[in-house]
């Protein structure tokens, strides 16, 4: 292996982690209001109204019905229209994050419910505000929950990722597809594979030494 | 009490819950006051309604019918912002405490402060600090609830509502997950803090020695309905109701001692005066029958002794009737207590 395949591992890992970090940044930005407007919506909610549920909970359900491959091509007039390319790292970003927004808000929504209703009740007693409840009980109860989920999705992300690099995105996923897949260097596709598990190996351990750093 | 100030006013409350056809009355026009500076129990069999009708007092359940009335404000007439308002001063602990768990127990104490926005993030930490010295746990401020034994966990929750400043505290069977030790202890904090800060106390339970423990006046809910309400030393020595006696009778007998006979058994109550007299002794010198006594025991109702006593006249009418002339001549309460079928 030359050199330039080495230069060329070490900076698609970087687009990779990018890619990741900046989708998951972006996806949890967004799908969490998304999350928290399910929670709070839906039956037993703190503010139960299943008009909006039902709409939001489709429109989710509908984005998370289609396979990210597809969703990668049916988007690039839309990922043009934002980052003006459709290929490359940065364009990578765009698809990555409305693919994961859905993922994020269920995962959220999910967290949310695990509160005891009791907590939620005290708070109401308490003279609380639909939106205090939120903020200062609801979301510090499952902050640990919460951080799991970020990990969770976080590897979902890097899956995706690496799907990105069929249609000109970056990061090892191209690099396995270009080299490994096309040109039969099975090594090339091996190194990737063993950066990629290690890629998500450190990820979920941190998200669970985190979680169970501040569950108590 | 002294002063009779209502803080509580409620006129035919009722609360439906309907379920496809079915409808269950869970508060069945309930009409009552509650005195500011008392101690207020609400007792019933489970199911009875008792934990609905302490949700309407703070509108966590909104009623069917019928005006509560809370400091001369009508409860059900407020807008959700008043409400939270007034709220505010209606604290409420719960059987399961309902603490934060990811929140040291300062934190908890100091969540009411930091709804309410009236004080500095410095003075909410100051004044939940004085809460737990009020409740003894200052040295686990920093502890987590799942550190803490449950009367603790308890004691952390009474702390939290104190920091609202609150006009009446109300108890949604707030020691039914204690054992007796540790409901013995929150019963007494209860009771103190009641006359140190003369706060009103709503205790909602299904267990009497609770209500017998701390309680001012009392109200027995059967079926939605109030079956009776009065002060506690007079429905324990007086109950008028089915529901007040099927409470009562198995509590002041412990085991049920009907199981033991069927021969006639009387209840025989000693208000302060005749507690300290030998009744039973005086009874057997002066008719020269014999009766058995099943169960007696003597407390403390409200300050005042008392003490119960279930026994068994003779078989024979004759005897019977002697024993019974004996007993009415000295001006003694006395019921007979009815076929187990009945009373039980």
């Amino acid at each position: 292996m030359t050199n330039v395949i080495w230069e060329q591992i070490g900076q698609g890992t970087i687009e990779t982690l990018q890619m990741t970090l900046a989708s998951t940044l972006l996806a949890y930005l967004f799908g969490t209001p998304i999350g928290i407007l399910l929670a709070v919506t839906g039956k037993g909610g703190l503010l139960e109204k299943r008009s909006v549920y039902t709409v939001v909970g489709t429109i989710v359900n509908i984005f998370r019905s289609i396979p990210f491959l597809i969703l990668l091509v049916f988007l690039i007039p839309f990922t043009r229209w934002i980052t003006g390319s459709s290929i490359g790292t940065v364009a990578t970003i765009v698809p990555l994050t409305v693919g994961a927004i859905p993922i994020v808000a269920r995962m959220v929504e999910s967290s949310l419910n695990e509160v005891a209703p009791g907590i939620i009740e005290a708070a109401m007693s308490m003279g609380a505000s639909p939106m205090q409840v939120i903020i200062h009980f609801i979301l510090p109860e499952t902050a640990p929950s919460l951080v799991m989920g970020i990990a969770i999705n976080m590897v979902t992300i890097l899956g995706y990722s690496a799907m990105a690099g069929c249609i000109g995105g970056g990061g090892l996923g191209a690099i396995a597809l270009n080299y490994g897949y096309y040109r039969y260097q099975t090594n090339v596709l091996l190194i990737t594979i063993v950066l990629l598990i290690a890629i998500v190996q450190i990820l979920q351990e941190i998200g669970i030494k985190v979680s169970k750093h501040i569950r108590h | 009490m002294s002063e009779k100030k209502e803080i509580y006013q409620l006129e035919h409350v009722t609360k439906v819950f309907r379920e496809g056809n079915n409808e269950v009355r869970a508060v069945d026009d309930v009409s009552f006051s509650i005195y500011e500076g008392e101690i207020f129990g609400i007792i019933g069999m489970s199911g009875a309604g008792k934990s609905t009708l302490v949700r309407t007092l703070n509108r966590l359940e909104e009623i069917t019918d019928g005006t509560i009335r809370f400091d001369d404000v009508n409860l059900q007439e407020l807008s959700s912002i008043q409400l939270r308002k007034v709220r505010q001063s209606i604290a409420m602990i719960f059987q399961n405490f309902n603490l934060m768990m990811q929140k040291t127990v300062l934190d908890n104490v100091m969540a009411p402060m930091r709804i309410a926005k009236k004080l500095s993030r410095q003075q909410q930490r100051e004044k939940a600090k004085q809460m737990l010295e009020i409740v003894g746990l200052q040295e686990k401020a920093e502890a987590y609830p799942a550190q803490l034994s449950g009367g603790q966990r308890q004691r952390v929750a009474i702390a939290r509502a104190l920091a609202m400043d609150p006009r009446v505290l109300l108890c949604d069977e707030a020691t039914s997950a204690l054992d007796p030790k540790m409901t013995d202890e929150i019963l007494t904090l209860l009771k103190d803090i009641n006359r140190r800060l003369h706060l009103t106390i709503v205790i909602i339970t299904h267990e009497m020695k609770v209500i017998e423990k701390i309680c001012d006046r009392v109200a027995i809910i059967e079926h939605g309905k109030l079956a009776e309400i009065g002060a506690v030393e007079q429905i324990f020595t007086e109950p008028q109701s089915s529901a007040a006696k099927h409470l009562l009778l198995p509590f002041i007998q412990g085991d049920n001692p009907f199981d033991m006979t069927d021969k006639r058994c009387f209840r025989i109550v000693f208000d302060g005066r005749k507690a300290t007299e030998p009744v039973i002794a005086n009874l057997v010198k002066a008719t020269g029958e014999e009766v058995n006594i099943l169960s007696a025991n003597t407390r403390s109702v409200g300050g005042v002794g008392y003490g119960q006593m279930i026994v068994e006249i003779p078989e024979d009418p004759v005897k019977a009737e002697k024993v019974l002339d004996y007993l009415h001549s000295i001006d003694i309460n006395l019921t007979e207590i009815e076929g187990k079928e009945e009373s039980l």
